[in-house]
């Protein structure tokens, strides 16, 4: 049976977000992290509304623009929700879509190993929010660990793709500090990882 | 929704940028459009499909085609360009989040129907069989069933489009509130004149 996965939007003509090309965002539903500040609740509420695709099917409706992708070195942002979910999906969708559409992923890291580990060879690039690096401002924010997402930065530099990451490491109002943040990026530097987005998350509370 | 505008010029340019290097014959005008911009609109697709086609041509032909190695941020390096990992999807408040959402993945579930007068001068509703609803923005068209209702993908701020013959056309725009809807229909009477049905005999 083909693989499936609830779409909760998805946003085309993005220009210069994730690299320097055109890409169209795809939102998953679903997500293991329940933040304070989430600004799109959609993905963790009532998925009853939204439609199931094949990897198939979102192909169909995504290559309206691979001429804009081709040109411009651009493709798919699998974001969400958390797109790491998705593994087998996102793997059928690179095999459609072949080499040529460059594949980002914005995540939190925040699942198994193994996901990670097999989404690795067919994703160009990891867009990923960290959160905080201190355990306990994780887990106030976010109400899980950052066990595996610790576990997960280890896997990609292991497979020398640091590199292909970029970092975000958002000041989180009433959760972290800018001292905290510098030592996040601190620690991720010792790890490896050089490029860093630091921004200020926009609160949203529900 | 001046961002949309933007992108809209911007993958113009780029469709402008490709035909030049692959020597394809691209006319193209100034938008005039005044509404609402999602950045790209029928007669921008048809543009790409042109292109495409072109292309497709050329390369039956034996020919090279060039299809690479244009920067958007060398196009856009007047536009505010933010990374965006904590990206709402529905947000319109913050002018740099403020693009454009196509989420073709909600399904709207409508039902047509007219205003009926019974005999005993009560208004009901009845449903309209084969009412003609499309998707301005994708060009994609369903009618309704024998219920009066349709079925129609569509995303938020898309414009249904709902026809038939003998009523006035009435628009749409597709908001949360819109998922399930109900469109009555006014009767058009200015269409509607006197018809003779022809009849003709076989010899």
């Amino acid at each position: 049976m083909a693989e499936k996965a609830k779409i909760i939007g998805i946003a085309r003509h993005r220009l210069s977000t994730d690299g320097d090309g055109v890409t169209t965002l795809v939102a998953f539903y679903g997500c293991p992290l329940r933040c304070k500040y989430c600004l799109n609740p959609q993905s963790i509420g009532d998925g009853s509304r939204f439609r199931e695709y094949t990897p198939e099917e979102l192909y169909a409706e995504t290559c309206i623009d691979e001429l804009y992708f081709l040109a411009t070195n651009g493709g798919i942002t699998f974001g969400g929700g958390e797109p790491c979910l998705y593994p087998k999906f996102i793997r059928k969708f690179r095999e459609i879509c072949g080499p040529s559409w460059r594949i980002n992923l914005e995540t939190s890291l925040n699942v198994s190993r193994y996901n990670i580990n097999e989404l690795l060879p067919f994703v160009n690039s990891f867009i990923i929010d960290i959160k905080d690096m201190n355990p306990d401002i994780y887990q106030d924010y976010t109400g899980k660990t950052n066990n595996l997402v610790l576990d997960n930065l280890r896997s990609i530099v292991k497979a020398g793709r640091e590199q292909d990451c970029l970092i975000r490491l958002p000041l989180i109002p009433n959760f972290n500090t800018v001292a905290d943040r510098l030592k996040s990026q601190d620690i991720l530097e010792t790890l490896g990882f050089t490029n860093f987005d630091s921004f200020t998350y926009q609160k949203r509370l529900h | 929704m001046e961002r949309g505008k933007h992108t809209c010029r911007i993958l113009k340019e780029i469709r402008r940028q490709i035909a030049d290097a692959n020597g394809i014959d691209f006319v193209t005008s100034e938008c005039k459009y005044k509404g609402d911009c999602n950045g790209t609109c029928p007669k921008c697709e048809a543009e790409v499909r042109y292109i495409e086609k072109e292309l497709r041509s050329r390369s039956l032909a034996g020919k090279a085609v060039s299809l690479a190695g244009i920067s958007v941020a060398s196009l856009a390096m007047f536009m505010p360009i933010a990374n965006q990992a904590q990206v709402p999807l529905n947000s319109t408040d913050n002018a740099s989040q403020n693009y454009s959402i196509h989420a073709d993945s909600i399904e709207i579930d409508g039902l047509v129907c007219y205003d009926e007068i019974a005999p005993d001068g009560t208004c009901f509703k009845e449903p309209l069989i084969g009412a003609i609803v499309l998707n301005m923005r994708t060009e994609s068209a369903t009618c309704t069933d024998l219920d009066g209702r349709f079925k129609l993908n569509a995303c938020l701020g898309d414009t249904l489009e709902i026809s038939y013959i003998g009523f006035k056309t009435q628009t749409i725009t597709i908001s949360e509130d819109t998922r399930e809807v109900t469109i009555t229909l006014e009767s058009d009477d200015t269409v509607i004149g006197e018809v003779i049905a022809g009849m003709v005999y076989a010899p």
